[in-house]
């Protein structure tokens, strides 16, 4: 790994975590749209859920799972990292980070659980 | 020591150096790049504008005082109220907020300059010229009248015929061009041009803001720069992109205009708190309380920005699913903002703190900008945001917002670096009492408009009638407005006085602790005689003995080597010296340029498309002219840079800023081209009259030529750089070929495989994304004949590979960006087709 991919990944990983939420922002909304556009609200499976609502809560857990497990993540790799102040403080940066924005995956996409999608 | 002039004396030092950096007298002015110079320019025509926009808000209060006004007719009024929005907006607050990054961050992080002087003086031109472009339009009556977010269809050209949308679209795309230019060069420079020691954990907190500002409007303008660019095509050429006749939709607009206009909320607001944050401790008598967490929080508020545009639009029929994300954001963003305040609080509440003069402006930010904060928390609730929408109680919140939020900060800074920047003092008097007239004059006018909002009034009308009992509200608040007026003639009488009259200053009059006060006051030109080694946070610092230490040649590049403007490069995370970066000296160049790309849009404007076409190359070539001087002429290895430390110039580094600087480019270029890709599929998914009756027919054969070719030019341009020191002409000419080759074949296939682009929106986006993967070819091919004039030329070798380091990069995105491309329109024809006409 050269000098500018090292520093590259070092601050890349202050981003993750809202980087996260906003991929998962892109997803769900993206998948809304075409969903209506395609009608898969008419669609029923599982009695009265509805394809669309199916998709986009299986997309909900998926961002959540990827939240949580990247926060994880962040977490483990600062215990078995040894680090001087300056990683310290971006280990911080990105734990603090990653955890804010699984909290805000939880908050802002909580809509698909009850929420007319169309 | 061979290479360096050994200046032994510091006045000797210091003479040396103003006569590299300093920028000429006279008619040479126009070629300054000096950030300092520049920085301070940026600042006074911000303030210019600001004045401008401030008289028309004044005609707006005038007209609307009283009931059934005569004042202005309606079309007046909207040119003036279009007009006021728009400057406050793009030539106030953004280059405001610009200027005071360009002037204070390179002293900020202990470098001479910014890493690119010509880029900034570039930007401040097409700034200038874009600003004068919109003004001198005003003054002949042909001013934008759409409102500041030109909705369509009022845009669109059977709504507005003459050129006064026009103008809009391409004044502020001019102008957007040197924000996105300043974005690059602030993001690029607060990562690579910093002070030897000074990791990340130890910068000033001014520059953890401007950084994440940076890539926030290198992410939020492309939206804007791709709506006004399909906005101007429709209106020009009548391709269809927003005429839900053809396919088109007006919501298209709304998305990305408001993609780019809520994050410009916060792209405002983070610079002025950054100063905050910056100045706030000075007088608090401590370090700043929570830098982990305003790092955290900063960050945080940029991606939460992204997430909100929607709540502009509640009232569209948007689903409810989809509201319920965009009010989540809006409310989860006030987090953040509380975390910053707090911070400050805190740092105020644990210092022992002097309520000097900028501190006046801080108490008047937290109060009206907290007030604006929990009215926009109440407008992201959807039921409230219904009954409020597009009401003066919407004005009287992004007032509250953006004056508290931006404005009352911006001056406070002002009056803290007013010493740094005149080497004068300022004096409290008449700054209170310009300070208190603002206050009451603003809270006056603004508090009143959420009850006029209440009570119903809509924005934009430009009289009501008497019984509608606005009247009595409407006076009020333009009294107040006036009173307001009178307070920032105050401060600007003040500024200029004290400028003229008040005693000079001693050096770091507020005892800052930060290091632009570690020089002397007016700064020289090269800001530092040698710059210093950072040991610790950047705000913990001691200026005084600092100043005296460097002043005397104690510190890095305390000589002078062969003319050259030299400043440090770091590696971007701990700061550890890495490279020698040889800076470009004064230049007429970016001037010429600018005013080359000014008759682009002028002949726009004025519909000489043709004539507007044959400038491209006029600005290509100014461009390339830049690089003249540019780069070395041989491998010169690691040189001394004082302390007994040696470092490589920047040509023959990996990691040098350009190589950053064309990241960042490539990375607003390219949401501008997922936003054109996901504005065609939104059109898809919303707007009616879908499918067309005619798919446009690309074939198989052409558009698989074109992937070849793109990854052939690709390919080649990777072999040219392990191919760097044997004069790699064969795979930069097969780069060029396949990029011409690519470019041809795109334009032929638009040509000829979409048919009635006029006809239908699909039509008319998928002649768009070829025609800008085409120009992104042409472009690719003179990248690609520019390495190998500069292999010419012998300024490349093994080691200096930067030059096709960087062309690399282009042709690694022309080739991602054509895949991407042409199998997206596969699909979004593959879908427009599945669908009975």
């Amino acid at each position: 790994m050269n000098v500018r991919s090292k520093s590259a990944d070092g601050l890349l990983a202050v981003a993750a975590g809202f980087a996260a939420w906003a991929a998962v922002f892109v997803v769900i909304y993206g998948m809304q749209a075409v969903g209506c556009r395609l009608e898969w609200h008419q669609v029923e499976l599982l009695g009265s859920i509805s394809l669309q609502r199916l998709l986009q809560i299986s997309i909900y857990a998926l961002g959540l799972a990827l939240s949580f497990v990247l926060y994880r993540h962040l977490s483990s790799l600062r215990r078995r990292t040894p680090h001087d102040a300056t990683s310290g403080f971006l280990a911080r940066v990105s734990i603090y980070g990653a955890l804010a924005a699984f909290a805000a995956v939880a908050l802002s996409f909580a809509g698909v659980l009850w929420l007319s999608a169309c | 020591m061979t290479d360096a002039h050994l200046t032994t004396s510091p006045i000797k030092l210091h003479k040396d150096l103003t006569a590299i950096w300093g920028s000429g007298t006279g008619i040479e002015r126009l070629a300054a790049v000096n950030h300092s110079v520049l920085g301070k320019r940026f600042i006074i025509t911000a303030f210019v504008f600001f004045a401008i926009g401030g008289g028309l808000g004044m005609l707006i209060r005038t007209q609307l005082a009283t009931s059934g006004s005569v004042f202005m007719d309606e079309g007046l009024y909207a040119q003036i109220f279009t007009m006021h929005g728009t400057i406050m907006m793009f030539l106030f607050a953004i280059p405001l907020f610009e200027g005071f990054a360009i002037y204070l961050l390179p002293k900020l992080v202990g470098a001479r300059d910014f890493a690119f002087p010509r880029l900034t003086a570039y930007s401040y031109w097409c700034y200038l010229f874009g600003g004068t472009m919109l003004i001198v339009g005003l003054l002949a009556g042909v001013a934008p009248d759409s409102g500041w977010f030109m909705y369509t269809p009022l845009s669109s050209r059977t709504y507005t015929p003459g050129i006064n949308a026009d103008l809009w679209l391409l004044g502020i795309t001019f102008v957007e061009i040197s924000a996105i230019c300043t974005a690059v060069e602030i993001a690029a420079s607060v990562l690579k041009v910093r002070a030897p020691g000074m990791s990340l954990d130890r910068m000033p907190i001014f520059a953890w803001y401007m950084l994440v500002v940076a890539v926030m409007m290198l992410i939020g303008f492309p939206p804007l720069i791709l709506g006004s660019i399909l906005l101007e095509v429709e209106r020009a050429f009548d391709l269809p992109f927003f005429d839900p006749a053809r396919g088109g939709d007006p919501l298209l607009w709304q998305h990305l205009f408001w993609l780019f206009g809520h994050p410009e909320v916060y792209i405002i607001f983070l610079p002025a708190a950054g100063l905050v944050s910056t100045f706030l401790p000075v007088f608090a008598g401590r370090p700043l309380v929570g830098y982990t967490a305003i790092v955290v929080a900063v960050i945080a508020m940029a991606f939460l920005s992204f997430g909100l545009w929607v709540h502009h639009m509640y009232a569209t029929g948007i689903p409810h699913l989809g509201l319920s994300f965009f009010a989540a954001a809006s409310v989860l963003v006030t987090i953040p903002t509380a975390v910053q305040i707090f911070s400050w609080l805190a740092t105020l509440a644990h210092g022992t703190p002097r309520f000097s003069l900028p501190m006046l402006y801080v108490f008047g930010m937290l109060f009206v900008f907290v007030i604006g904060g929990l009215t926009g928390v109440m407008l992201a609730i959807v039921p409230f945001n219904l009954q409020a929408h597009d009401t003066h109680f919407v004005v009287a919140h992004l007032h509250y917002v953006l004056i508290g939020g931006f404005v009352l900060p911006m001056i406070g800074a002002a009056y803290h670096w007013l010493p740094h920047v005149t080497g004068r003092l300022p004096s409290r008097y008449m700054s209170a009492i310009g300070f208190w007239t603002i206050f009451a004059g603003f809270n006056v006018t603004f508090l009143v408009m959420h009850l006029t909002g209440l009570r119903g009034m809509p924005r934009r009308i430009h009289t009501y009638i008497p019984e509608l009992g606005w009247e009595t509200l409407n006076l009020i608040s333009s009294l107040g407005s006036f009173v307001m007026t009178i307070g920032f003639a105050i401060v600007v009488i003040d500024l200029l006085l004290l400028m003229r009259f008040t005693p000079r200053s001693r050096r770091n009059p507020w005892s800052a602790a930060t290091l632009e006060w570690a020089m002397p006051i007016p700064p020289p030109s090269y800001n530092f005689a040698s710059l210093p080694r950072v040991d610790r946070r950047a705000d913990t610092l001691e200026p005084g003995p600092l100043a005296a230490e460097l002043a005397g040649g104690r510190g890095y590049l305390a000589f002078t080597r062969h003319g050259q403007m030299e400043t440090l490069g770091v590696e971007m995370i701990r700061g550890d010296v890495e490279q020698v970066i040889v800076l470009p000296r004064q230049t007429y160049r970016p001037l010429i340029t600018a005013m080359a790309t000014g008759a682009f849009f002028v002949l726009m404007l004025f519909k000489f498309y043709w004539w507007a076409l044959a400038t491209l190359p006029v600005v290509v070539v100014c461009f390339l002219y830049w690089t003249r001087d540019t780069g070395l002429s041989a491998d010169t290895g690691p040189v001394r840079i004082g302390r007994g430390e040696t470092a490589k110039y920047h040509s023959e580094c990996e990691d040098a800023p350009s190589w950053w600087a064309m990241a960042f480019t490539l990375a607003a270029n390219a949401t501008l081209y997922i936003s054109l890709l996901f504005g065609s599929l939104f059109l898809w998914v919303s707007a009616p009259n879908w499918p067309p009756p005619d798919l446009p027919n690309l074939g198989v054969l052409w558009p698989a030529a074109v992937a070849v070719a793109a990854l052939v030019a690709a390919a080649s341009g990777a072999r040219a750089v392990h191919m760097a020191g044997r004069h790699p002409y064969l795979p930069l000419g097969a780069c060029a070929a396949s990029h011409a080759v690519a470019a041809i074949l795109l334009v032929g296939i638009a040509i000829s495989g979409v048919p009635a682009m006029k006809a239908h929106a699909l039509s008319a986006v998928v002649f768009v994304i070829l025609i800008y993967l085409a120009s992104h070819h042409a472009l690719g091919a003179v990248f690609a004949l520019f390495g190998a004039a500069r292999v010419h030329s012998g300024k490349i070798s093994a080691i200096r590979t930067l030059d096709l380091r960087i062309g690399r990069q282009w042709h690694d995105y022309c080739a991602i960006a054509t895949l991407v491309g042409l199998g997206f329109i596969a699909v979004l024809i593959g879908l427009a087709g599945s669908e009975p006409a």
